[in-house]
């Protein structure tokens, strides 16, 4: 499994170069304008470049499962993220290196007295600034979620758009119709996403709907919410999964949230998710009535047991809610009679906020599992675990941690958690392709 | 560890887009 992943991966990275670098290939090919000075074609040259990675960025956010099987969908997001610096840079790189050594053509910032080529080009750069920074400063600047998805969209259709309109004003590598061709089905290309995401996946989701049919309190001020499909089978997830949900509104509104399933993989057709109360819209789940409408689009993720079949151990390190996936792969592995070794490293601030802590000491009785609570402030009299997962407690629940694929572990918290977790995993020496984690980071 | 490599990876494209870049300049510019 693990083997066909690393293919799979090296795969799309493959591909994602080729089609980055596609546009310098097809101005390669004859006839070609005649040649200019170097730092004009560099210039050039790169400009195309970072035109093709912010295109490919849309199919990067697109939620295609099978483009972000081999990865997680966080890694898609990070790279998309980080690639989307590089693209900056290469973009910005194209009017500096013609400013520097062809100074005449700063004139072309002067939009009002500019051709029209330069001021879409203007126009593309000022909304690549606006969608990076958007991004970049989106919590400092208290932009909501949701909003900032809408406006990081329209951002980005219109650097996209006014880059290519910049492109063929221009026309120098796009002279020939089927140069001028190619660049106008690149365009066809990215509308047709727009079409898939904002029309097509909407209608999609609208068809199946799913009803609440539960809404339960748990420990750790957190709701299981337990859905239902109408007129459909739902769908099959491997345990550990997430999907986004949609509530009182219209899949066409975009007001999507992501949540991991807590449910097993073997209760098909229903569908929990166990949400803690943290900001504006996790704590109106408990307000939501049995019966109410939602859409979820799912499932997705990398993280489950499901990938590890040949794995001879699961180790399971949760820190608060990120308990959540892991009870799906535990209450999966339930259903599914698993005798394998099982260890639960869980992490909380105190006893009572131990989501899911009598059903947990239940599951002892029914897996080989073995429970290891880690308390931050543990009541009197506690002979557990105390303050946080460290390299202590690892090396006491992990003794045969240094056998490569023998052992597979799962991290799901609070990013600073996580980060501590995998630091102390990687310094112990455990094999990175042994331990997984993913991230509700999309921004 | 997986968000470095995807972050490695995001500045290896942008590596080997300049390499081509300047490739295709200096082919071009001579040309």
């Amino acid at each position: 499994m693990k083997k066909k992943n690393i293919i799979q991966g090296i795969l799309w990275i493959a591909i994602y170069l080729v089609l980055v670098l596609i546009p310098v290939f097809f101005m390669f090919i004859e006839p070609r304008p005649e040649g200019r000075e170097f730092w004009r074609e560099l210039s050039v040259s790169l400009g195309f470049i970072g035109l093709a990675m912010m295109a490919l960025q849309f199919v990067l956010t697109t939620r295609f499962k099978w483009l972000k099987a081999p990865y997680g969908a966080d890694i898609v997001y990070h790279f998309h993220r980080q690639i989307s610096f590089v693209a900056l840079a290469l973009i910005l790189a194209h009017p500096l290196l013609l400013f520097t050594f062809s100074p005449d053509t700063l004139a072309l910032l002067l939009v009002w007295s500019a051709p029209w080529r330069a001021r879409a080009a203007v126009t593309a750069v000022i909304a690549l600034f606006a969608v990076v920074g958007l991004s970049v400063w989106r919590k400092k600047l208290k932009i909501e979620y949701n909003r900032w998805r809408i406006w990081h969209g329209i951002f980005a259709s219109a650097a996209v758009a006014f880059a290519m309109v910049h492109v063929l004003l221009v026309g120098h590598y796009v002279d020939l119709p089927w140069k001028r061709a190619l660049w106008i089905s690149y365009g066809i290309f990215w509308v047709g996403l727009l079409i898939y995401t904002r029309l097509i996946k909407p209608i999609f989701l609208l068809k199946r709907p799913y009803l609440v049919a539960e809404v339960k309190q748990e420990l750790g001020n957190a709701w299981s919410l337990t859905l239902e499909p109408v007129g459909h089978k739902g769908f099959q997830f491997h345990p550990g999964q997430f999907a986004w949900i949609t509530v009182r509104h219209s899949p066409f509104a975009d007001v999507e949230h992501p949540f991991s399933i807590s449910s097993s993989a073997e209760d098909q057709g229903k569908l929990t998710f166990t949400i803690k109360e943290l900001g504006d819209f996790t704590s109106t789940i408990k307000d939501l009535q049995i019966g109410e409408k939602v859409y979820v689009d799912g499932p997705f993720g990398s993280f489950s047991v499901n990938r590890h079949s040949h794995a001879q151990e699961f180790v399971f390190i949760a820190g608060g809610v990120g308990i959540t996936p892991i009870m799906s792969m535990l209450r999966t592995l339930v259903d599914r009679r698993d005798e394998r070794k099982l260890t639960l490293i869980y992490a909380n601030k105190d006893w009572n906020q131990i989501t899911f802590r009598d059903e947990i000491e239940e599951l002892k009785r029914k897996l080989n599992l073995k429970i290891v609570h880690v308390l931050e402030i543990p009541p009197e009299n506690w002979f557990g675990e105390k303050g946080f997962i460290n390299q202590e407690i690892l090396l006491k629940s992990l003794p045969d941690f240094k056998q490569r694929n023998r052992m597979e572990i799962f991290i799901c918290g609070p990013a600073p958690m996580m980060n501590a977790v995998e630091k102390t995993l990687d310094q112990l020496g455990v094999w990175a392709g042994d331990f997984h984690s993913e991230r509700f980071v999309f921004v | 560890m997986r968000q470095k490599i995807s972050t490695y990876i995001a500045i290896a494209i942008g590596g080997i887009s300049i390499i081509v870049s300047i490739i295709f300049a200096l082919v071009q510019s001579q040309g």
